[in-house]
């Protein structure tokens, strides 16, 4: 049963016919999203009794980093079923998505670095949030370099499925490690098993912001999929679907 | 009104680190924007040639 959904949705053709309408709410969504969050991160939200108005940074900081690690985990989950089912619109999908995870990733160390200076006293320190992180950037770099390396070929797809998924084992280190180890970084604050610990006036900034980027990363990678899937078709001529 | 105004932009002393992080988070979504939005483009119009073409 759920291959035969799987079957239906693989082919490109109906993919690109089901995604377009999530794609322009998706775009509609990000806008009007970004456009609150920021009125209300910048203008209406308290400063911080302990780190005073630098906490504004958190507000684009965090969800860049929740969504560089969502992004991840779709390449993870797309790339897994591309190795079950060889469907591939599937790796297709995954190869669209780390030009995009990667530009998250660096807005979550360049904004990290620039909450860190006047919160910590440094720019950069090499414990295990910040370095999981940066490894995550080199994984990233990695999958970029591997798919334009077989851009017009198949060859590469079944190592860039196993790479990625290889790659995945940083994503619960990036998330446990304030537990594992002894960091700068501050633990988790938001997804808690006791319920959130920040105040409400800042959680509803945090939660709209997320949600904005959230939007505007699926109709990016949306849109890149949609942009893999006819430049394929012009590769094979193909072009009248 | 002007106090108020540049009260806010001063951000208690912290407005390079805020306005950095700020600034480098708008100019690189934008950068990725206008990237991943020319290359659909770029390739529509190419399907559009071709379909002229073989008309």
């Amino acid at each position: 049963m759920l291959l035969k959904k799987i079957h239906r949705f693989a082919n490109p053709n109906k993919f690109l016919k089901v995604i377009y309408p999530f794609k322009k709410i998706s775009l509609y969504m990000a806008v009007f999203l970004l456009f609150i969050g920021l009125m209300d991160a910048l203008l209406f939200s308290p400063p911080d009794y302990q780190q005073s108005q630098t906490v504004r940074i958190m507000y684009i900081h965090v969800p860049s980093a929740w969504v560089s690690l969502l992004a991840y985990i779709m390449i993870f989950f797309f790339s897994l079923m591309y190795i079950i089912w060889k469907f591939p619109l599937f790796i297709l999908i995954a190869k669209e998505i780390p030009i995009i995870g990667i530009s998250f990733t660096l807005i979550t160390l360049v904004t990290g670095s620039l909450w860190g200076k006047p919160t910590w006293g440094t720019y950069w320190v090499w414990d295990a949030r910040l370095t999981s992180f940066l490894v995550l950037l080199f994984i990233y770099m990695g999958l970029i370099f591997l798919e334009k390396a077989f851009k017009f070929s198949n060859n590469g797809d079944i190592s860039f499925a196993y790479i990625s998924i290889i790659g995945a084992i940083n994503i619960p280190v990036i998330k446990f490690s304030v537990d594992w180890w002894n960091t700068l970084h501050q633990p988790a604050s938001v997804f808690r098993l006791d319920g959130p610990t920040i105040s409400a006036e800042m959680l509803i900034p945090l939660i709209i912001m997320s949600l904005g980027i959230l939007f505007l990363f699926f109709f990016l990678a949306l849109t890149n999929v949609e942009s893999a899937i006819q430049e394929k078709k012009i590769n094979s001529q193909n072009f009248r679907g | 009104m002007l106090n108020k105004i540049i009260f806010f932009f001063e951000m208690d002393g912290y407005a390079f680190f805020i306005w950095s992080a700020y600034a480098f988070w708008f100019f690189l979504l934008t950068l990725l924007s206008i990237k991943v939005i020319s290359r659909k483009n770029s390739i529509e119009k190419k399907i559009k040639e071709l379909y002229l073409k073989e008309q």
